[in-house]
């Protein structure tokens, strides 16, 4: 089971959470402002690696937070690290 | 058979306050009410006098009606970990919060291993139906 863990409440099972993506990267090749809408919001760059991600805590504290995941292992490793 | 009688719920009457952290780290909490910290920024008063936070201008004071509560026993509180938790129970005292029997819930526990038991009303009988 992958466990998460949540800055308030600690560590529980995944299924306390809503997963809430990756934070977008817009290249900064792309210059135009709407075409830099469109890849901010529908282009998913689906990194097999370490990731930031959003992650909230619906069954606990009902938080936000930022979790950095390693998306090939799931191993979750320190937002400082 | 339950090992041991379930938990029965009641509404409770509070306060919810969504505030700045530490403004809520340095409130004046009127006599005889009891708080849950939620998380950093928002918590739960129990009580029926209505709290102030003169530390954050901003703060969101509002009635909350939305919790049940059951005080629960030491005893309880290890029946309800060994059977019903997937996590691991801190010891208290302290908020833990997260999933028992599958519904979001509120564990306010004391010192002597006893707890308050909190969880959305509309889930109450869900809960109650799954400790018991």
């Amino acid at each position: 089971m992958l466990w998460v863990e949540c800055p308030n409440c600690g560590s529980r099972p995944f299924e306390e959470y809503r997963y809430g993506n990756v934070f977008p990267v817009t290249p900064d090749t792309i210059t135009d402002a709407d075409a830099r809408n469109v890849d901010y919001a529908w282009m998913q760059d689906n990194i097999a690696g370490v990731t930031l991600e959003r992650w909230f805590h619906e069954s606990g504290c009902r938080r936000w937070f930022t979790a950095k995941r390693d998306t090939t292992s799931d191993e979750f490793l320190p937002l400082d690290g | 058979m339950p090992a041991c009688e379930p938990p029965r719920f009641e509404g409770l009457v509070g306060w919810r306050i969504i505030a700045d952290r530490s403004a809520l780290d340095t409130a004046p909490w009127p006599a005889g009410s009891h708080v849950v910290r939620i998380s950093p920024d928002d918590a739960f008063v129990i009580g029926a006098a209505e709290p102030g936070v003169p530390g954050d201008e901003h703060a969101i004071v509002t009635p909350e009606l939305g919790f049940a509560g059951a005080a629960v026993s030491a005893e309880q509180v290890a029946d309800i970990a060994l059977h019903h938790i997937e996590w691991k129970l801190p010891a208290g005292p302290c908020v833990a919060q997260g999933q028992i029997a599958g519904v979001p819930s509120k564990l306010v526990l004391h010192a002597d291993g006893s707890a308050l038991l909190l969880v959305a009303c509309a889930a109450r009988h869900e809960l109650e139906d799954r400790l018991g």
